[in-house]
Formats: structure tokens, C-alpha cells, sequence
């Protein structure tokens, strides 16, 4: 009934208002005699009837709606992409490699970073996705890569390609050293105090001076050189860009790979039922710490991409709100999809840096683009699992 | 083998706080035999089971399986070592599959113990060596076979969480015959099956205590598989053994009749749990 | 000894305020399982609309009781207000979805909400001058002073009246016996005739009131406010909650009391730079040892 949705509509302008009083109604202002308030009440009232109207389009809209099977543009996506994937994998990396002869240096940039940002999707979408441990500290590895990745360059001059591996294994150290504790942690505890591992980590990295430079972090990176010439920024971006992409299908290859063999349906058991696994002799410790290792390794690597990448790091790159967005990533993407892991690192990292001006309402519209998504598709872009066998062949 | 019972259970006791679940309790499950635990609810059935698959440690007690390499105490072995190296498999009383992968999935994760060691730790996979390919065609080679044996083939690629309930326990069996185990534990398998599923149970059950000469102990309400296959029943009540003996046996025994129904000896049976019991027509 | 004594104080009234903030996560993650990341934001906006509604009031012409006094009810009300949207909004509609979204959402209403804030009130901290002043000084030694203010007594006897209060509430009132109930078995309080959705909203609210107190002490304490401040309380007040053993209110309270504690002595005996860390160990180390938190209900799971 219209007249229903008028109230409806009426009434969640009446939150709105009552929401928006305090917060937007005044404003507090600092000056030399103190606090005091500025009064836009004028502002509650836009708001009230923003959201009244937001509301009432759409009490219409699912009411013109109801009783028609309106396919989600994205389930149809879905499910053409779920035929045609390996044919939408390939159109990407041959996009991906054409890239640098396309754009300017500022999108082959921002281009590299998408793809550190999918390697940390896969990595963490492996403790995760696979094996069902809610890390929420994962920026921690990331951080440790960076780090490690930094001090080895400029302290005993390694070349980039020895420190990139080397970077992955500290990282895989300290993943260990994080599975150690949690092994008997139940879920949702596992998750505070991974998240507590993330924040320990930024602190020391601000606080221990000597060793990370502090709060400014540590600058002056040596940048990567071709058979031990040094290359001029042009170049240099897109010759980072390339490694990155190479390195990107590798563990694509091998993590496509992992989940085909025990391991990863190990992974997958222990997220599915951890009582069951042990009834059929598959040992749970073994399992997280090779999990967490592995995730850890690959946020390492991704950490002196990273590194190299900006020639300078500092430990507010690596906060809660990192490790929160490289989740959000992977939950987005639906746990589990390689592709659609990309899909949303390009959604919440490309478009973000993309609108870099918009500096304060950049970070309301990915907070409130994490909040809509959700809603929207629970799952996650491209959802659903395939056996990784089949009785009548291999996939 | 040593040529003494597969497993044996001496004076084990399992307490929970203030609780004793099972009390001094010993008996012994041959190879080649089907042994049923069987109880009125609460008698420490399930618990007993758990002592010996390693998910509880019981205060006192010895658990032995006497296994080609030597005989191996359970009662301090971890869960999955019990699982791995002592080859006892067993089922659970609510259905734990992974709901989300496929029956041969399943299967297949079962026998992962082999296909890490043939694949070394899935290195071997990794580098695409024949060492694995071989493993995984022999893996899945004996996933079909219990697939084919338990009437699941046709579902093998679907996902566990759809198949219907009698389904899902005959691929929670399978499952646990995928590790090739010594000594099969199986809790209630008949819990919500037809009589008609039942019987089909019953051949299994059976068919794979002949063929696979393994010794299997079962946690069972439903009598007539109990009467109907059992070679031996330990009857518990209060965590403690009340009796012991062939169906024949048990179900005569005033003991066990005075457990199920109460303390007046003198009245007969009623006509259905008569029946039940196995005084009637035995499926 | 002095330092001790004052370290004991202060750490008291931290917990105090962590403890009001615990209550909320522990209450929610009991009902429907969920962290709710937001809730430090809640605990922020408290802290703002306590202050605005301060002001208000005072420049209205008031004293300052009658400032506190309306910036106390202002605050609890606007605040339940403003957690009983975000649930609304970003997690009902999740409930029934697979288990990682709720908590996705969380994060996004969190972001939103701090830069909401940073939006509509600038980004600068809010300074306030001391209001509640003066106290008691216990000892002297070497010219070391230990003081227990005013303020701090009214914080830990508010705790305790409102926990009295909440406990009431939650053991005594029809109110509490459904919250309790969908705690327990969601679906079988729905088929008994319990509102699942309105119990839920209520404890968000609930929780939102709690914390929107402990944001009033907060400016009062501190009186530096600003859009972050929601973030690094709220992982303390949830390892807090964990820490007590999530789903224990009396847990919440301990857990809180024993990060008061933490950080207050490792400040004063160390430093301050790592006393986060030290929280976050304790939470570790208490965890190794009691996987469910101090009184957490060990997970009876039937094998």
C-alpha cells in the first residue's frame, strides 16, 4: 500500500533527524576561549529528507519489483563467468601484460599496487578461505616483508632477488610464530588475538627506533636494477609492474596447484569440520601452521613489492585498517575465487587511489561500499565452490 | 598379531567432575566380529567410544590394539594419531561430514595420511611427479570401490550437505573404510534409518566383517541390528558392564532386562520390546 | 608503595570504562555470535554527543550539574539510537548469511562511522578543561603524591550502580529472561513467543547506553576527544571481553578491571609506549592457558 510506504518512509526520516541532531545539528568549535557550538540545524533537516526520500524510492522500487524474477546483474555474471572462466582469466592477464603500453606511468602505478593487493587476497584467502582461521592481523606478514625486505637491501646490499625470497621467509617465521599460540583457539578467539598480533607488530615497528626508524619509518630503499644498472623512474615502474604480474601468475599457478593436491583439501576439511579431521588422522596442528606459513609467505613477498615500490615505508602503511581491508577483499571476492579476489582488489583498491582528491569522503565510500556489498551479495561477488575432483577425471 | 583379541579394554574409568561415565570397565572386541555396546541412554556408550578413538583421556585404564607392528596403547594416544597409525576409524552419533565438499571429496580427504607420504607432504604434487599422479588414481581408486559398495556413485561430484540422511551415513561409513582401518567404531549408524535401510545395514555390516576381516564395534539403540548381527554384546548401564555374551545370551538376562525397564523382575516382558529384543522374529 | 597505590587507582577507574565498553561486545557476541567492530565507534559517538550536549547545556544558562546531568541523558539516549540504527541497517539483514559478512559490515560501519565524524566535527581533537575537580590526597612520600579525585570515585560508583542496575535487569525482568533465552537457543525462544528481533535490538541498545557512559567519563577523564579514539578502546574493551570469556557479563567487568590494571601498571612501572603490547600479551597468555577466557563456559562440544 502507498500509504505504508509514505509512513515508513516518514518515520525513517524521523531517525535520520534524531540520529543527525547531535553529530551534524552542531558543530563543536575550537577556538582561543574554548569550546563552544555552531548550529546547523538547517543540515539536520536536509538529511532528514534525504534519507526519507532515499527510503521511499525504495519501498517503490521493491514494490514494482515484488513478484518478478529480476536476476541480479551479478548472479548472471556469476554464472556465465563459472562456464567461461579460465577464457576470463586469460582476457585479463592479456590485459594485464598490454597494461604498460596503454596507460601512463601514474595507472601502470596504481596498476602494481592492485596486484600486490591480489597476492595478499590469495595469501590470506588460503588461512581463511581454506582453512578457515579468521586472521585479522594479517597486514602484520605484510609489514614484516616490507621490513625485512628494506633492512637486508640496505644493510648487506642483497639484490632484489634475494631479498624478495628471503623477505617471504621471515614473514613465514612469524606466521609460524603466531600459529603457535592460536592452535587451540576457537574461532572467534583465534580472530582477537590475531588482531592483537597485527596492532603488537605496528607498535614495536613505531616504537623500536634503532632497528626501524620509528614512526618515520625507514627511506631510501634500494630500488631493483636490471644486471646491475640502475634505471630511470620510466622504466623503473614498469619494470616493477612486470615482475610483480610475473610473480602474480606464478602463485596463482601454484595456489590453483595447492588446493588440488592433499594439502589444500586438508585446508579445506579443517575449515569444514576440525573433529572430523582428526578422526580420520589428519593432524589440525600441522595443518594451521603450514596455513598461516604459507599465507605469511606470500604477504611477505607481497611486503617488498610493496617496498620497492614506494622506496619508503612507515608503520602507519600497516594498521588494523590494512589487514581489515585485505579481509574485506577476500570476503568480497567470495572466499575461495582467484578471480573474484581480483575483482575486488580492483573495486576497493583501484577505484579508491583513483579518487585520491576526495581524500575524507574516499574512506566513508569504501567503509559504506564494504557495508552495501554485504547486504547486496553476502557471499561475495563470485561465490560457490567446484570440487577440486572428479569421479570421472581430473578438472 | 599377537592371536589374542584386536582390542582390549581393562578397568577404564572416565570421570567428569563430579560424574563417573564409565566405571572399571573391560572387555574385549575380536577381529573378524561384529561387538555391540549397547545401553539405555546416558550409560557412557558414546563416552566409552571416544576413550577409545582418543578424544577423551580417561583418568584410569588401559585401552590395547594389538596391530601388525606391535601392540599399541590407546588410552594416551592423541585423536588423530589413533586414526593414523592405530587404524581405528569410526563414525559420529550427529553426522560430521564436510558438508561443503563433494562425497568423493570426502573419500578422499580420508585417505590423506597416504597420499602426504606418497606425495611427500604434496611437494611431490607440486612438481607434477608420477610418484603422486600414481597415489591419487590408487586413492581414488579405492574411493570408488566403497563408493560402488555402498551404493554412492551415481552422487560421487555432488555436495555432502545434499544428500539425504540414509546417504549421509552410508558415506560417513565409507569415509571411515577409506583409511582402511583395522577396527571399525561405528556410533548409532542405524539412528533414523528405515527398517528397510536397517536391514540394508545390516548385509553391510556384515559383508564387511567377512570380507575385510576387520573387527567392528558398534553403539546401537536399534535391536533388531544389534540381535541381528552382533557375534558379541557388552551391555552398560550407569557406565558400568551389567553383562556380557551372545544376543542369545544377553537377551535373557535378567540384568540387562531389569536395566531397560525397571526394577520389577517379575513381569514379562511387554509384547513389542519382547519383539524388539529378538523373543519375536529376528530381522 | 605510592606509585603502586596510584597505578592501583587509576588502573581501577581505566577498567571502570573498559569494562562498560566490554559489556556491549560480550553481550552481542553471546546473542548472535558476532563481533560487532562498530561498537568502539558507538562508544566515540557517545563521547561526542556527551560533549555536545555538555555544552548545550551549560550555554543554555545551566550549571554544571545540570550540564552533566543532560549530557548523561542525552548521551544515553542518542546513543542507544545510533546503535539500534547500525543494527538495523548492517546487521539484521545479515543474519542469516554466511558468517564472515556480518563481521565485513562491522568494519564498514566502523570506517563509516569514524570518518562521519571527522566529517561533520573536523578532525581535530576536542579539548575540554577539567570540569569535576579536586580530590583526596591519600599519602605523600618524597613529595609523591597519591590522589584519588572526585572524578574518579563517581566514575567507579556510576560502573557499579549501572552494573547493579544491568544485573537486575538481565536476572530479574521478563526483559532478561528472553535476552537470556535467545542467547541460548535462538530458535526455540522464537517458538516460545520471544520478539528474537526486538530482544536483539535491545541488547544493542543496551550495550550502546553502556558505552555511551563510559564515552561521557572518557571526556571528562581525558577531555581530549577525537574521531579515533573509538578504534584502540574498542580492541581493548573486546580483548577485555575476551579475555573475561565472551558471553560473561561478570567476565566483561573482570576482563576490563584486569586491562585497567595492565596498562596502568606497566606505565607506570615501564613505559607507556608498549602497554598496549602488554594487554594484548596478557590476552595471550591467559588464553594459552584457559581457552575460553577467566570465566568464560568451556566449550562443551558433543563429540
Amino acid at each position: 500500500m502507498l500509504r505504508d510506504a509514505v509512513i515508513d518512509s516518514l518515520l525513517a526520516g524521523l531517525v535520520a533527524a534524531l540520529l543527525a541532531l547531535p553529530m551534524i545539528g552542531f558543530r563543536l568549535v575550537d577556538s582561543a576561549t574554548g569550546l563552544s557550538l555552531a548550529p546547523r540545524l538547517d543540515w539536520v533537516a536536509w538529511a532528514a529528507l534525504a534519507v526519507a526520500a532515499g527510503r521511499f524510492a525504495l519501498n517503490l522500487a521493491r514494490r514494482a519489483l515484488a513478484g518478478r524474477e529480476v536476476p541480479a546483474p551479478v548472479a548472471l555474471l556469476s554464472a556465465r563467468l563459472a562456464g567461461a572462466r579460465p577464457a576470463f582469466g586469460w582476457a585479463m592477464i592479456a590485459v594485464a601484460v598490454a597494461l604498460p603500453f596503454l596507460a601512463n606511468r601514474q595507472v601502470v602505478g596504481i596498476a602494481t599496487l592492485v596486484l600486490i593487493y591480489v597476492m595478499l587476497g590469495w595469501g590470506l584467502n588460503i588461512v581463511v578461505g581454506l582453512a578457515g582461521l579468521l586472521c585479522l592481523g594479517y597486514a602484520a606478514f605484510y609489514a614484516v616483508g616490507a621490513y625485512a625486505y628494506a633492512l637486508l637491501a640496505q644493510h648487506w646490499q642483497l639484490s632484489f632477488w634475494v631479498g624478495m625470497p628471503l623477505a617471504g621467509l621471515v614473514a613465514a617465521v612469524f606466521g609460524l610464530a603466531l600459529g603457535f599460540p592460536v592452535l587451540r583457539l576457537r574461532g572467534d578467539y583465534l580472530a582477537i588475538v590475531t588482531l592483537g598480533f597485527g596492532e603488537t607488530v605496528r607498535i614495536v615497528l613505531r616504537n623500536w627506533q634503532e632497528v626501524t626508524g620509528g614512526p618515520r619509518g625507514l627511506s631510501d630503499i634500494p630500488r631493483p636494477t636490471l644486471f646491475g644498472l640502475a634505471m630511470p623512474p620510466e622504466q623503473r615502474v614498469i619494470f616493477i609492474y612486470f615482475v610483480v604480474l610475473a610473480l602474480v601468475l606464478v602463485v596463482n599457478a601454484v595456489v590453483l596447484r595447492l588446493r588440488r593436491l592433499p594439502i589444500g583439501r586438508a585446508w579445506e576439511a579443517l575449515r569444514e569440520d576440525e573433529t572430523a579431521c582428526r578422526s580420520l588422522g589428519l593432524d589440525p596442528t600441522l595443518l594451521k601452521l603450514s596455513a598461516f606459513a604459507i599465507g605469511a609467505a606470500l604477504a611477505g613477498i607481497a611486503g617488498s613489492f610493496f617496498a620497492i615500490r614506494q622506496g619508503f615505508i612507515s608503520p602507519e602503511s600497516f594498521s588494523f585498517m590494512e589487514s581489515a581491508a585485505i579481509l574485506a577483499i577476500v570476503v568480497l571476492g567470495g572466499m575461495g575465487s582467484q578471480i573474484g579476489v581480483v575483482l575486488a582488489a580492483l573495486l576497493l583498491v583501484g577505484l579508491p587511489e583513483w579518487f585520491r582528491e576526495l581524500q575524507q569522503y574516499r574512506m566513508l565510500a569504501f567503509g559504506g561500499a564494504m557495508v552495501l556489498i554485504m547486504l547486496w551479495r553476502p557471499s561475495g561477488l563470485l561465490s560457490g565452490r567446484d570440487p577440486t575432483i572428479l569421479l570421472g577425471g581430473r578438472k | 598379531m599377537t592371536g589374542g583379541p584386536l582390542l582390549r579394554v581393562e578397568h577404564v574409568s572416565m570421570r567428569f567432575g563430579g560424574l563417573l561415565a564409565v566405571n572399571d570397565l573391560s572387555f574385549d572386541a575380536e577381529a573378524g566380529r561384529i561387538t555391540a555396546v549397547i545401553g539405555p541412554n546416558g550409560a557412557g556408550k558414546t563416552t566409552l567410544f571416544n576413550c577409545i578413538t582418543g578424544f577423551y583421556k580417561p583418568q584410569v585404564g588401559r585401552i590395547t590394539l594389538d596391530h601388525p607392528k606391535g601392540p599399541l596403547l590407546l588410552e594416551r594416544m592423541s585423536d588423530h594419531r589413533i586414526a593414523a597409525e592405530a587404524g581405528v576409524a569410526r563414525t559420529f552419533q550427529n553426522i560430521r561430514l564436510f558438508p561443503r565438499m563433494s562425497v568423493l571429496e570426502n573419500l578422499i580427504v580420508a585417505q590423506h595420511t597416504r597420499l602426504m607420504r606418497a606425495s611427500w607432504f604434496s611437494l611431490a604434487g607440486l612438481l607434477g611427479l608420477a610418484r603422486y599422479r600414481d597415489a591419487e588414481a590408487q586413492a581414488v581408486a579405492t574411493a570408488r570401490r566403497w563408493l560402488d559398495r555402498l551404493g554412492l556413485t551415481p552422487h560421487a561430484d555432488e555436495e555432502a550437505a545434499a544428500l539425504p540422511y540414509g546417504m549421509q551415513r552410508r558415506l560417513e561409513i565409507a569415509r571411515a573404510l577409506c583409511t582402511g582401518p583395522l577396527l571399525l567404531c561405528l556410533d548409532e549408524p542405524a539412528a533414523g534409518l528405515n527398517p528397510r535401510e536397517s536391514a540394508e545395514l545390516n548385509r553391510l555390516l556384515i559383508d564387511i566383517r567377512d570380507q575385510e576381516g576387520i573387527g567392528l564395534l558398534l553403539i546401537e539403540h536399534d535391536m533388531s541390528v544389534v540381535m541381528g548381527i552382533s557375534d558379541r554384546i557388552v551391555v552398560l548401564d550407569y557406565g558400568k558392564k551389567i553383562a556380557e555374551g551372545t544376543p542369545d545370551h544377553i537377551r535373557h538376562d535378567p540384568a540387562v532386562i531389569r536395566a531397560y525397564l525397571g526394577e520389577s523382575e517379575d513381569e514379562d516382558l511387554p509384547p513389542e520390546v519382547a519383539a524388539d529384543v529378538g523373543e519375536g522374529d529376528p530381522c | 608503595m605510592e606509585l603502586f597505590l596510584q597505578q592501583l587507582i587509576n588502573g581501577v577507574t581505566l577498567g571502570a570504562i573498559y569494562g562498560l565498553i566490554a559489556i556491549g561486545y560480550t553481550m552481542v557476541y553471546g546473542i548472535i555470535g558476532m563481533i560487532n567492530f562498530a561498537h568502539g565507534e558507538i562508544y566515540m559517538l557517545g563521547a561526542f554527543i556527551a560533549l555536545i550536549a555538555y555544552l548545550g547545556a551549560t550555554t543554555l544558562g545551566g550549571g554544571v550539574a545540570f550540564g552533566l546531568f543532560a549530557a548523561l541523558l542525552a548521551t544515553m539516549l542518542f546513543t542507544s539510537l545510533w546503535g539500534w540504527a547500525v543494527e538495523r541497517v548492517a546487521y539484521r539483514p545479515l543474519r542469516r548469511a554466511p558468517r564472515l559478512a556480518p563481521l565485513i559490515s562491522a568494519i564498514g560501519m566502523s570506517i563509516v562511522l569514524q570518518n562521519f565524524t571527522q566529517i561533520t566535527q573536523g578532525a581535530r581533537v576536542k579539548p575540554l578543561p577539567p570540569v569535576i575537580r579536586g580530590g583526596f590526597t591519600l599519602m605523600e612520600d618524597h613529595g609523591f603524591r597519591v590522589e584519588l579525585s572526585y572524578l574518579q570515585i563517581a566514575i567507579v560508583a556510576l560502573t557499579v550502580v549501572l552494573m547493579l542496575a544491568f544485573t537486575w535487569v538481565i536476572t530479574r525482568t521478563p526483559l532478561g529472561r528472553a535476552q537470556r533465552a535467545t542467547e541460548q537457543d535462538m530458535k526455540m525462544a522464537a517458538l516460545l513467543g520471544v520478539d528474537v528481533d526486538r530482544t536483539i535490538s535491545l541488547t544493542f541498545v543496551i550495550g550502546a547506553a553502556l558505552a555511551s557512559v563510559a564515552g561521557l567519563m572518557v571526556t571528562l577523564y581525558y577531555g581530549v576527544n577525537d574521531f579515533y579514539m573509538g578504534f584502540l578502546a574498542g580492541i581493548k574493551a573486546f580483548s577485555a571481553a575476551v579475555l573475561g570469556g565472551i558471553g560473561s557479563l561478570p567476565g566483561a567487568m573482570l576482563g576490563g578491571l584486569a586491562i585497567g590494571l595492565i596498562e596502568a601498571f606497566w606505565s607506570g612501572y615501564f613505559s607507556s609506549d608498549y602497554k598496549d603490547v602488554a594487554a594484548f600479551a596478557a590476552l595471550v597468555l591467559v588464553l594459552l592457558f584457559r581457552p575460553t577466557g577467566l570465566l568464560g563456559r568451556p566449550d562443551v562440544e558433543k563429540i
